[in-house]
């Protein structure tokens, strides 16, 4: 208590400063998301056990949009540039030896980013901040990624909402990827966890979801989140499987197929039910369930 | 012999604590009295320990002056809310050191004679109010376990006022909202937590009741007890409340959870005009609350407004953590207590 009570002091002291550092963004200028849908992009991980399946072509895939079967324009493997968004838990669970290994994790996936990619930085405990905002320069991140500090509780499903409405303002000839990592339930949210689903539903932004989980019970919070968000939950026995796990997910971003399709057939307007299949190929699809075109 | 001598030594200094410590803290003090300005009064005291924070409050008890008794309260309290969002251990140390002061502030009853009545009513008031401010702050970040501490602290000393009431009925009612059946995957834990969830909304209710027997006028407590409807699902009996609590609110930060409940109770009803008009009203009450930013953008996101969510989004990330930020978050901060053990200390 002796050292908590003489840190918090200094914490104290040095409040605006700390304040004064949280992050800021300008004004969004125009909307992203666009109120008619001339081509459908689906990022798609087709994976056979642990194993990503290559080699697939437009013959290989069937994909409906809202029951109607439709022709793929193009399918393309790891050749568009990703727009990364690492979504962070410092939450106060994770001070210590998992949120060193956490930031650890973060700085080699983003090391391991080429280029062309990518990448912002949103943290959240009670409060959620961008911390950087997309960038090609991994200075900034890093630089982020050193100076966190784990408090507070945890807020995912306002998390959730806040990063998917910061995702690129243009992110045409990107691939929009959430990944977001957390040790634990939500405790401090004004969303509950289904809406933070129906949000990233809405999105369209492939989200995966890497889970440290420690303790026995599970929560379907991050299943379903993966779920509305084409991708799929990574869990982390113990912090110090964070970095293999992070290039994990890296590898099998750069494994995902990008069809591309101009809807025929259906409705413009709503939510549009997308269903992908293999013909002639063997593997397991995920992808995210559909999109939306808000009415004219 | 020397041993004991060395002993006798050792236990004198501690219970006497450093002179220049003691007048440093008192100075701390004196400059928060003097100012209101309690990050700046408390530079002095950086890199304290607990047992240092300790030594220098008996020293201060022991003098027994009511004036330097409340503003050093007073100093805890603003010290703990500052560290709550951080460290809640941290605040709690604040706190205890804090109640201490507090309960120094009200004699014993066994010294109480020569007291007037009117004087025992305002210190009773002043020590309950203090907890159950310290309370709040606890429930700011939904950490139940230390606002009851702190919250039957100011019940023993307030058992019929309306304001701690509605803090006792708040801690079950946000305890009730972070038990989820939702939230679980296994058939156990979601038949536990609905019982759980149950369980605290009847107590939630209880106290809501006595606080709006207490005091009719009192907005907090119908406001909360909508949200206890809320949460039970159901939205009929959720909606009177509201619209009561929302009738009698006068403050801001009352005026600001009547707005924000509503509106998930209109958002659960299907009415997205509604709802975003009551979340754009708890914005311009809270410009800074994530709470009222998630919920608007998230009204606007599912009207099909996605660009207007974005820029909502976007321009929040501006937001300070100051006092603002906490008060709103939850809605939970008892901020017109504070501004009122404030303004009494600065009097």
């Amino acid at each position: 208590m002796a050292a908590t009570a003489r840190a918090e002091v200094r914490i104290l002291a040095s409040f605006a400063i700390v304040a004064g550092l949280a992050g800021s963004l300008q004004p969004a200028p125009q909307p992203v998301f666009k109120s008619g849908v001339a081509v459908v992009r689906i990022d798609a991980s087709v994976m056979n056990g642990a194993n990503p399946v290559a080699g697939l072509t437009k013959d290989s895939f069937s994909v409906t949009d809202n029951g109607v079967p439709q022709i793929l324009d193009n399918v393309s493997l790891d050749t568009v540039p990703l727009s990364l968004m690492l979504v962070l838990d410092t939450s106060e669970s994770l001070a210590g030896e998992p949120l060193v290994s956490l930031i650890a994790a973060a700085r080699s996936l983003i090391a391991s980013l080429r280029p062309d990619d990518a990448a912002s930085l949103l943290t959240f405990s009670d409060q959620v901040q961008l911390a950087v905002a997309e960038t090609r320069d991994r200075a900034p991140i890093i630089q982020a990624l050193i100076g966190l500090k784990a408090a507070g509780a945890t807020s995912i499903n306002d998390a959730v909402l806040l990063a998917l409405l910061h995702r690129p303002l243009d992110s045409s000839g990107a691939r929009p990827v959430m990944m977001i990592f957390s040790d634990g339930r939500d405790t401090s949210s004004w969303l509950t966890g289904r809406q933070s689903h129906q949000a990233t539903r809405r999105s369209g932004m492939l989200v995966h979801v890497v889970e440290l989980r420690t303790g026995p019970l599970s929560t379907n919070f991050a299943r379903e989140l993966a779920k509305a968000g084409g991708g799929r939950v990574w869990s982390a026995k113990s912090a110090g499987a964070l970095q293999e796990l992070f290039g994990e997910v890296l590898n099998e971003l750069r494994a995902r197929y990008l069809l591309t399709y101009t809807p025929t057939g259906v409705t413009p307007d709503g939510w549009h039910d997308v269903t992908v299949r293999l013909k002639n190929a063997r593997g397991d699809v995920t992808a995210r369930p559909g999109y939306f075109v808000a009415p004219q | 012999m020397i041993m004991r001598v060395a002993a006798i030594a050792v236990a004198a200094l501690l219970a006497q604590p450093d002179r220049s410590a003691v007048e440093t803290y008192r100075e701390a003090v004196a400059a928060y009295l003097a100012s209101g300005n309690a990050a700046e009064s408390v530079k002095p005291l950086v890199g304290w320990t607990n047992e240092e924070f300790e030594a220098a409050v008996q020293a201060v008890i022991r003098r027994a002056d009511p004036k330097e008794l409340e503003a050093a309260a007073a100093l805890h309290l603003e010290i703990g809310i500052a560290v709550v969002g951080l460290s809640t251990g941290g605040a709690q140390a604040y706190f205890e050191h804090g109640s201490k002061l507090v309960d120094a502030v009200l004699p014993p009853a066994a010294i109480r004679r020569g007291v007037s009545a009117e004087r025992l009513n305002e210190m009773t008031m002043v020590s309950a109010t203090w907890h159950r401010v310290a309370a709040s702050a606890f429930l700011s970040v939904n950490d139940g376990v230390r606002a009851r501490l702190f919250a039957n602290r100011a019940t023993r000393i307030a058992p019929r006022s309306a304001a701690v009431l509605t803090v006792q009925g708040m801690i079950d009612e946000v305890e009730a909202g972070l038990s989820n059946p939702d939230d679980w995957d296994g058939v156990v834990q979601q038949i536990s937590s609905s019982r759980e969830r149950g369980r605290l909304l009847v107590r939630a209710e209880e106290s809501f009741r006595a606080a709006m027997a207490a005091d009719p006028g009192y907005p907090l407590a119908p406001i909360r007890m909508g949200r206890v409807e809320f949460l039970r699902g159901d939205f009929k009996r959720a909606q009177p409340y509201l619209e009561r609590g929302s009738g009698l609110a006068r403050e801001p930060r009352h005026q600001f959870l009547a707005a924000m409940f509503m509106g998930a109770l209109q958002l659960e009803q299907n009415n997205l005009t509604a709802a975003r008009r009551s979340f754009e009203r708890a914005l311009v009450i809270a410009p800074q609350s994530q709470n009222a930013v998630a919920a608007l953008s998230f009204v606007e996101l599912m009207s099909g407004r996605a660009g207007r969510a974005q820029q909502i989004a976007r321009a929040f990330t501006s937001a300070r953590l100051d006092e603002a930020w906490w008060a709103y978050k939850t809605g939970t901060l008892d901020l017109e207590g504070l501004q009122w053990l404030r303004q009494r200390v600065r009097k």
